[in-house]
């Protein structure tokens, strides 16, 4: 077969990676260079560390960046566990697995913000928990739920949100281990629990870890359950973003703040890939 | 054939749109005449951040009333002053009339991109402020809506002969009543901000410096005591989301006063959204008091229905109807205040918000030392 000159693939390739390259890369070189005080929104532009030097050592983005690595370790953690006895519930059709699948995945298609709004309103000081409570005699006058500070209902609404993205990715996985093999482990006297530690959870680690990989990033920049029914006491990292720009006006630090988000994906990328990999029994190269 | 048709076409638009766009000069003009060519325009762009949907009703009555059309674009504050800035070196934008906030005057004034002055040409201008939140604007926008802050408070759940008009009172309702009185997260709502000036110029005493331009970290050095006030109620004050969601709050019997805007109050209200049962004062401490001004962009093209429109949304007919319907503040001396929430008894508790560096920096201190 004719193939190509590399000239010619070269010219093939140019328009998508054009594009990657002007769109994500453009982007990518103005934030990293607004951090040093390069292409600055407002004054002069002059390289410079201490952008990065004073929000290194600022509390509120310490603050921050511990809060949104809890709330999406929590997030990602949370929406795993939970896919995975789902997942196998699901893994065998039986009648109407087709409709609870497809109820499950509803919260793909709520947009976040709605989301957000709908869980303020069941917990509100007299949404549907507190006046259920009030109405079964278990509680006098209702209970402050919205907002605490621990971040619960972030948590919540991360593990909600992300649990059918997670269901997606470990349902391909665990429907391609075959049931004979599943079946011989069960002929030789291995318990339902043995079967998945031994069996399911070393061959689907490839797809847990791209799945906590994935939730744990979508987390960390999120901005509307934060913002909405986040703790009155910690911004998010995303929201400091947005509030450091337009309402301090810092745009550099504000670009500071969003390399930061970019690094915390990378290590925690990093970390998850480095804490899972050694535990997979299914390697090998792609072909 | 087709390309001289088309090209004849947009040679005659484009110099009719030059034509419009410098054939009159507003200030060797009457106001009749202005009046007259501003309805040979038939239609402006009006840019509004807020209330849209029933500035388009009232707007109406100008319509009705020249004959000219009036549109309400749906926009944020940002991005109308990002698209005034952008269409700026344009010959012709597309914003006729704008609302801003005073501060942001200064640099659009600086850029050129403000037509003006329109005080050389409104026929009532001697009557309007172009001064407003501590920022002079020299003729070049005048005030058409006037805010106030103040508390929000439910009388069914608050003392109304009790309510707190110093802040040692206000320290010791708080105590009494723990997590019933809420303060917005000031990044999120003018309202909070408003408080936590307030609270810096009542407990650390006032300073001429926080109402002019400029900026001296010194005379923030005592703000420190005001963090202490916060941190010791911390545990009895329930922070809230923005100035919407301490009303909602208050609404769902959460709360039972909080800072707010007297127009947002109002407006909600008239909207049902909120119980009218709600009320609202100016305690004798003292809340700031401000309002937005409107101008028209130095590149609009339609300066006379433009002005004509400013002429209009300024005059004491429609500043006592918004009086009625949002409970803004008048900005015409000769308007009806008559269905606002606080009486003129009140008015006069009224103070100035900040300039925008000190409003700035306290909002930012509170971040960084009260809720984070």
């Amino acid at each position: 077969m004719k193939t190509l000159p590399s000239w010619k693939l070269c010219l093939l390739l140019l328009p998508s990676i054009g594009t990657i390259a002007l769109l994500m890369g453009s982007t990518l070189y103005m934030v990293v260079s607004q951090s040093f005080g390069l292409h600055n929104m407002m004054g002069d532009s002059q390289f410079s560390f201490e952008f990065w030097q004073d929000s290194l050592q600022d509390t509120k983005l310490h603050v921050a960046l511990v809060y949104s690595v809890k709330v999406a370790v929590f997030g990602a953690i949370g929406a795993t566990i939970m896919a995975y006895p789902l997942v196998l519930w699901l893994r065998k059709p039986f009648t109407g697995s087709t409709a609870i699948t497809g109820m499950l995945r509803a919260p793909m298609f709520i947009p976040g913000l709605v989301a957000a709004f709908l869980m303020v309103n069941v917990i509100s000081y007299h949404g549907i928990i507190n006046e259920s409570m009030i109405w079964l005699g278990i509680i006098d006058k209702p209970i402050r739920m919205q907002n605490d500070s621990f971040g619960w209902g972030v948590i919540v609404l991360q593990i909600w949100k992300q649990l059918p993205f997670a269901m997606i990715l470990l349902a391909g996985a665990v429907n391609s281990i075959r049931s004979d093999v599943l079946d011989a482990a069960s002929d030789l006297g291995a318990s339902s629990w043995q079967r998945f530690t031994k069996i399911i959870f070393p061959l689907t680690l490839p797809a847990l870890q791209v799945s906590l990989i994935l939730i744990f990033i979508g987390a960390l920049g999120d901005y509307s359950f934060y913002s909405i029914a986040g703790p009155k006491n910690a911004y998010s990292l995303a929201m400091l973003m947005h509030i450091t720009s337009t309402e301090f006006f810092e745009w550099n630090k504000s670009a500071v703040i969003a390399v930061v988000i970019m690094l915390t994906a990378i290590v925690a990328s990093l970390i998850i890939s480095l804490a899972t990999t050694p535990f997979m029994k299914k390697t090998g190269k792609l072909k | 054939m087709m390309n001289k048709t088309l090209t004849a076409i947009a040679a005659t638009v484009a110099l009719g749109l030059t034509t419009q766009a410098s054939a009159y000069d507003l200030k060797e003009m009457q106001w009749n005449q202005i009046v007259e060519q501003a309805q040979k325009e038939k239609a402006i762009n009006v840019y509004v951040w807020y209330f849209q949907p029933r500035f388009r009703t009232i707007f109406k009555d100008f319509e009705d009333k020249y004959g000219i059309k009036v549109r309400v674009p749906n926009s944020n504050e940002k991005g109308n002053i990002n698209k005034l800035i952008a269409e700026g070196k344009r010959s012709a934008g597309k914003i006729d009339v704008m609302a801003i906030d005073a501060a942001r005057m200064p640099s659009l004034m600086q850029n050129n991109l403000v037509y003006g002055p329109i005080t050389d040409v409104l026929p009532d201008a001697a009557k309007l402020k172009t001064k407003l939140n501590g920022v002079e604007t020299g003729g070049y926008a005048v005030s058409f809506w006037g805010n106030q802050t103040g508390f929000a408070y439910d009388p069914s759940r608050v003392n109304e002969k009790e309510l707190p008009q110093s802040f040692d009172a206000l320290g010791k309702w708080i105590s009494d009543n723990p997590y019933a009185f809420g303060v917005n997260d000031p990044n999120k709502g003018g309202a909070g901000n408003a408080f936590i000036q307030r609270a810096i110029t009542n407990m650390t005493g006032d300073n001429e410096a926080y109402y002019a331009t400029g900026f001296d970290a010194k005379n923030t050095t005592k703000w420190s005591e005001v963090w202490t006030w916060f941190d010791k109620h911390s545990d009895e004050i329930t922070i809230t989301s923005s100035n919407a969601d301490s009303l909602t709050r208050m609404n769902d019997g959460e709360i039972s006063m909080a800072p707010a805007w007297e127009d947002h109050l109002k407006g909600l209200q008239a909207q049902g959204a909120i119980t009218p049962r709600i009320k609202f004062y100016i305690p004798e401490f003292g809340m700031p008091g401000g309002g937005n001004m409107i101008m028209m962009p130095a590149n609009t093209s339609k300066k006379a229905a433009s002005m004509l429109f400013i002429n209009w949304i300024t005059s004491a007919e429609v500043q006592t109807r918004f009086n009625e319907v949002f409970g803004s503040a008048p900005q015409h001396p000769d308007a009806d205040d008559s269905k606002a929430l606080v009486s003129q008894e009140q008015r006069q508790f009224s103070k100035s918000f900040f300039t925008a560096d000190y409003a700035t920096k306290a909002k930012k201190a509170f971040t960084e030392n009260v809720l984070m």
